[in-house]
């Protein structure tokens, strides 16, 4: 237990090390910046244009900034094995007295609070910029939602990423994943909008909840409210690492069975 | 200038890569393609000639998404693989090896141009008839060509340091922005203004909608005029990509850090 706890730590740490080895800090944070800026702002000038009440500037720069999260814990951390992989350092994770589920935990502690500091960003490029209200949000229960979304999410994050410890590459998964939230997250408009056979997939994605949570929050709802979603995204959460857990195992094994750890 | 044999060898050479292993192509067009099937949900109470202003603007979102991933990280992986150098002592210039490998990766922009398109007549029931094809086809190869010198403009950053993914990751969102490609530039702020109009991809995008949609020229300067800015645009492009690629090139070999990953 000891050591699992440590491997977490120490991966988290190399995680926090590694982030500015090839772009700096400066390079980075604009980076991340004007990603959320951009992206926010090209959505609420193609609301604005379309006219439709129904999905109002205000509420798609809400919806973007809490979707700038998935950059970071969904993924992150998908493309941690996968950038494991890429620099040939998979198999040396492996022979570690560490669980490799908890190396890449590490890194999901890590990202997740890279997460957590660009949806503040975010948040405050929608208040400041596209009109959205949040002068009647509880802080505490803001605060809640978004921690109860980034755990979800990470976790989300860690069963994609599980794949790419036996495929060559978590790349193009992550990358879909990373984009698809924007289309069924009711993050540009709502969930009514998609077809019906299409909105049972909105529920998978822990976003849903988030972006729901936060829209209840900035109308003025309070923690007791928001507490259904809440708990709602932490059981996701539980279960999503329960399900990584196993993954990891499984994948592990596969990939030592077939050699594919070091292909890439 | 741009050696035509290299830059033959370098396009054959990537659809080759292409060819082997296709499904890099996802995490370059996943992005614009998403995004246009968001302005489609979003403007799909307007109907009409709006959406089939989103499906032009989102392929040109879509050659622009592959362009810079692709033809940035050309160079990243030719770093990562350790082949840059060898590259850098034959005799092509290494701006015509970048080129011809920028010219494939804008062509296979058109995948999600054409993935939009599908979504866009099936899903979206869109009726996408151009009005002048000859023009389409033209002010199309002008936008393609317009977006790989500007890929090369951003490939060249990759000869002198390996941080340029951060460059391309700053600068592909705010040409979805700037280029106006799925909503009118008038709704931009002014002083935004500007910047648009020295992208080449702003003035491809308005000859594309100009040759498809009756009646439309929002920048009030024509079909011939929007050609022109584009090729002009992208001239000007053109000789800001070679000058780099000699200064980076002889700064890169100073710094002795063409291995360095």
């Amino acid at each position: 237990m000891l050591r699992d706890v440590l491997g977490v730590k120490a991966s988290a740490l190399v995680a926090l090390r590694s982030q500015f080895a090839i772009v700096g800090p400066g390079l980075w944070l604009i980076q991340i910046l004007s990603t959320a800026l951009f992206q926010m702002w090209f959505f609420v000038l193609v609301s604005d244009f379309a006219g439709d009440p129904g999905a109002a500037p205000a509420y798609v720069a809400l919806g973007n900034a809490v979707s700038s999260l998935t950059y970071s814990a969904v993924y992150g951390v998908t493309m941690s094995a996968g950038a494991e992989k890429h620099i040939g350092t998979m198999a040396t994770i492996m022979s570690t007295p560490t669980r490799m589920f908890y190396v890449f935990l590490g890194k999901g502690a890590y990202q997740s609070l890279i997460g957590l500091f660009t949806v503040a960003v975010s948040l405050a490029f929608a208040s400041l910029f596209f009109g959205v209200d949040l002068s009647g949000a509880d802080p505490l229960a803001l605060a809640a939602v978004l921690l109860a979304t980034c755990f979800a999410m990470v976790g989300f994050g860690m069963v994609i990423g599980s794949v790419g410890v036996y495929l060559r590459s978590s790349m193009v998964l992550g990358s879909i994943v990373l984009y698809l939230g924007l289309l069924l997250c009711g993050v540009n408009f709502p969930i009514s909008y998609l077809p019906e056979w299409l909105r049972p997939a909105s529920y998978i994605f822990p976003l849903t909840y988030g972006v729901q949570a936060v829209r209840d929050v900035a109308a003025g709802a309070g923690p007791a409210e928001v507490s259904g979603l809440v708990w709602l995204m932490l059981g996701l959460g539980i279960l999503f690492f329960a399900l990584a857990y196993a993954l990891f195992i499984y994948f592990e094994r596969l990939a030592l069975k077939r050699g594919s750890l070091d292909m890439f | 200038m741009i050696d035509l044999r290299a830059m033959k060898a370098a396009l054959k050479q990537q659809s080759i890569h292409f060819f082997v292993d296709p499904q890099w192509v996802i995490p370059s067009i996943i992005a614009p393609f998403i995004f246009t099937t968001v302005t489609l949900f979003l403007f799909r109470h307007a109907g009409g000639d709006l959406l089939l202003y989103a499906v032009l603007g989102g392929g040109v979102l879509g050659m622009w998404g592959n362009t810079i991933h692709s033809s940035s990280w050309s160079i990243g992986y030719d770093r990562m693989n350790g082949t840059l150098e060898a590259i850098m002592v034959t005799p092509a210039p290494l701006s015509s090896v970048v080129f011809g490998r920028c010219l494939w990766n804008s062509f296979l922009g058109l995948l999600n141009a054409l993935a939009v398109f599908l979504v866009a007549q099936f899903a979206f029931g869109i009726d996408v008839t151009v009005q002048d094809p000859v023009g389409f086809v033209v002010a199309l190869a002008a936008t393609l060509l317009s977006l790989s010198v500007l890929g090369m403009v951003f490939g060249a950053f990759y000869v002198v340091t390996r941080a340029s993914s951060a460059f391309f990751q700053i600068l592909e969102f705010p040409i979805y922005v700037l280029s106006g490609a799925v909503f009118p530039l008038i709704i931009l702020p002014e002083w935004s203004r500007p910047f648009s109009y020295v992208i080449p991809a702003t003035w491809g995008a308005e000859a594309l909608k100009i040759s498809t949609i009756p009646g439309y020229d929002s920048l009030g300067v024509g079909y011939f005029g929007a050609l022109g800015l584009t090729i002009l645009t992208t001239a000007a492009f053109l000789l800001i990509s070679l000058f780099l690629f000699t200064y980076l090139e002889g700064r890169a070999k100073v710094n002795g850090t063409l291995v360095r990953y």
